[in-house]
């Protein structure tokens, strides 16, 4: 899956956008397990953020597929 | 995206995010019409200080399509619930004291209902659509998450 990052955890991975090898049917839950073996400085992202799946928030339950674009959005602060 | 641009689809609402600074007029020429008797506006500046700290200026990034997205919901359930024709830009990028980060405009037949849309719009904006400030002040800098009232 794609995985993409801003704000803190962007400037943490040293990274925005990359490809995130993750097993088949890997719920978001799993996916972010995965971020943060490869990002350990994300663990508090798993923690205070909600998954958003193909632009869509979505829940930690949620299936991943092949090709899904998926960020985890910690609370925000526009305006 | 720098230019505001119809792009929402739908001819009563209009979303932009951009890195040029933001303009009222724009907005507030997109929502006029003959139907409306009140238009309403907010503007969120950014300010010289937060939490007992000066702040040098901020810098947003934001989740561009998602937010972009998130905006036109907001927008399509103002213009649906209060019946308006609503304008809302969020700019990004580095923004200095007194610049405009984010602007609202909003037309009704009537004040309640287009003082109610506007105020809709700004809250559930920061609430839910993924943008985030960092502040950066003489000797450090910090990413706001989730401060609430800003």
């Amino acid at each position: 899956v794609r995985v993409v990052l801003f704000g803190r955890a962007a400037d943490q991975a040293g990274e925005r956008e990359f490809e995130l090898e993750v097993p088949e049917a890997a719920t978001m839950d799993a996916v972010a397990e995965r971020l943060v073996a490869r990002f350990p400085q994300l663990d508090w992202l798993a923690r205070f953020s909600r998954p958003a799946l193909n632009l869509e928030y979505t829940s930690w339950d949620q299936l991943a597929a092949e090709g899904d674009e998926i960020s985890f959005i910690p609370p925000v602060s526009g305006g | 995206m720098s230019e505001p641009s119809g792009a929402s689809g739908r001819s009563d609402i209009l979303v932009a995010l951009q890195d040029a600074p933001l303009e009222l007029a724009p907005l507030a020429a997109f929502v006029e019409r003959p139907e409306a008797g009140a238009v309403a506006t907010f503007s969120g500046i950014v300010r010289n200080h937060n939490r007992g700290r000066r702040v040098s200026y901020l810098e947003y990034d934001a989740y561009r399509p998602m937010a972009e997205a998130k905006m036109r919901e907001i927008a399509a359930e103002a213009a649906r619930r209060w019946d308006c024709r609503i304008a809302m830009a969020h700019r990004l990028g580095r923004l200095e004291i007194g610049e405009p980060s984010v602007l609202v405009a909003v037309s009704c037949a009537h004040r309640a209902a287009a003082f109610d849309a506007c105020r809709f719009a700004i809250d559930t904006l920061k609430e839910t659509v993924p943008i985030w400030k960092k502040e950066v002040w003489e000797g450090g800098e910090v990413w706001i998450e989730g401060e609430g009232e800003g």
